[in-house]
């Protein structure tokens, strides 16, 4: 019988990347084992695909055959969906009357309303944004809301309920709130988003790469240093691309720095030295927001470049280009990618077509010179 | 009963390569088997900077 193709086949390198529809998963699998799938979903029968690779692979039919159903049972196996549908009737939730904080952002034209009910929400929104802060409160054109209730966040966009959150998962509701101010500043619903990538993304006005690397490997550090030698910052942290042109946009939210940067970057900032400084005891992480130098918050340039990047005290430099399989594997899980069927074929068809690097580094201004490289496309 | 294994029984140096030769083709299949599954976020995030104090 032949089943609905769900799935989306991409071979990059020595491997062929396969999505899947229903779970929005990517398996990274052998060649021959993507093909003896998709003649699974064309109908070919069991029989017939063992039979091929038997020969293939010169080795007993009946291995084959075991082989074929088990890898069946294993990819077609219904996914034991764990996700509680918890249906929660939030008309009872009552807004607050009175908000203790309500703070106007601009970004490009637009003025952004936020009210929060306490100093908590506050400290979970307006640190990244305070740059952005006027005084204007004629015309706002979008009002966001957010209150505590029963200890869940809530979140409301002109009085649209977005979504409540525990505590635990408060950088769930960060990710929706930096999603809806994305939506609004380049007015594009979310499924016109191919992704949004834990990276930061440099410009040089032409094109864009993105940084990326576990958390503390100096992702938001070498952002700073590169915007301190006539790069752009375009987005730390919350790396939008859409699908309609595959560029990274603009975000305009501050650059973390953590405390274990300031003595590189206060000769080129000394602005930081007497801004606010925020402790995150739970993570034991002390930031300073440092100011993004990007002024168009409407720029949206391409990407053909990724970097994982990593300071090391006392390194030498080392620049080299990595297997994109690695990357593929490091970048999924960090990232939320959209659903969508449509979108997805971007994302695989965007990232076969990326450079991936790797770069290891002690000393700033060889790792800028690095970078120059890589956007000239000389490395 | 206990089982008897012979461990003096000698091989052809031709017996042992087609015994390795065919553990290979095994070897092929269990490589074709393995694969990664990579699970995208269900939803946007921003890194964990979450306010430590007073909660």
């Amino acid at each position: 019988m032949k089943k609905k193709s769900h799935f989306l086949y991409k071979p990059i390198e020595d491997k062929t990347i396969v999505w899947f529809e229903n779970s929005n998963e990517y398996l990274v699998l052998e060649n021959i084992t993507a093909d003896i799938l998709k003649r699974l979903h064309k109908g070919i029968s069991v029989k017939e695909i063992a039979t091929a690779l038997a020969k293939k692979l010169a080795v007993p039919l009946e291995k084959t055959i075991d082989f074929i159903l088990d890898l069946e049972k294993k990819i077609y196996a219904p996914k034991s969906s764990k996700k509680l549908n918890v249906i929660n009737d939030y008309r009872d939730v009552k807004k607050p009357k009175k908000f203790e904080f309500i703070k106007y952002y601009k970004i490009n034209k637009k003025i952004f309303k936020v009210e929060f009910s306490s100093e908590y929400e506050l400290y979970l929104v307006h640190p990244k944004f305070a740059h952005l802060e006027v005084d204007d409160k004629s015309k706002a054109t979008h009002t966001f809301t957010i209150f505590l209730n029963h200890n869940f966040i809530f979140f409301y966009v002109d009085k649209n309920f977005i979504g409540a959150w525990s505590k635990n998962e408060i950088h769930f509701f960060q990710g929706k709130f930096s999603m809806e101010l994305i939506q609004k500043i380049h007015q594009k619903k979310e499924n016109k988003w191919m992704g949004v990538f834990h990276a930061s993304a440099v410009s040089n006005g032409e094109k864009s790469i993105l940084f990326l690397g576990d958390s503390g490997n100096g992702k938001s550090t070498s952002l700073a240093l590169l915007q301190a030698h006539g790069f752009t910052c375009l987005a730390d942290d919350f790396v939008p691309i859409d699908a309609e042109k595959k560029e990274v946009f603009s975000f305009p939210a501050s650059i973390s720095i953590k405390k274990n940067s300031l003595e590189t970057l206060l000769p080129l900032y000394p602005e930081l030295k007497n801004s606010a400084e925020y402790h995150f005891k739970r993570l034991n992480k002390v930031v300073r927001y440092l100011k993004p130098n990007n002024t168009n918050f409407n720029a949206h340039l391409p990407c053909k470049d990724l970097v994982f990047i990593k300071y090391k005290k006392e390194a030498d430099l080392q620049a080299t280009k990595i297997s994109k399989i690695d990357a593929f594997q490091q970048l999924v899980p960090d990232s939320w990618l959209s659903p969508s069927k449509e979108n997805a074929q971007l994302f695989l068809d965007w990232f076969a077509n990326l450079n991936c690097y790797q770069i290891t580094y002690s000393e700033n201004k060889k790792m800028i010179a690095t970078v120059s490289k890589i956007f000239k496309n000389e490395l | 009963m206990k089982k008897q294994i012979d461990n003096n029984k000698q091989i052809s140096r031709k017996e042992a390569l087609k015994k390795i030769k065919e553990h290979s083709k095994y070897a092929a299949l269990t490589a074709l088997g393995t694969y990664f599954i990579l699970h995208p976020k269900k939803a946007q995030a921003q890194s964990l900077e979450v306010p430590g104090t007073g909660f």
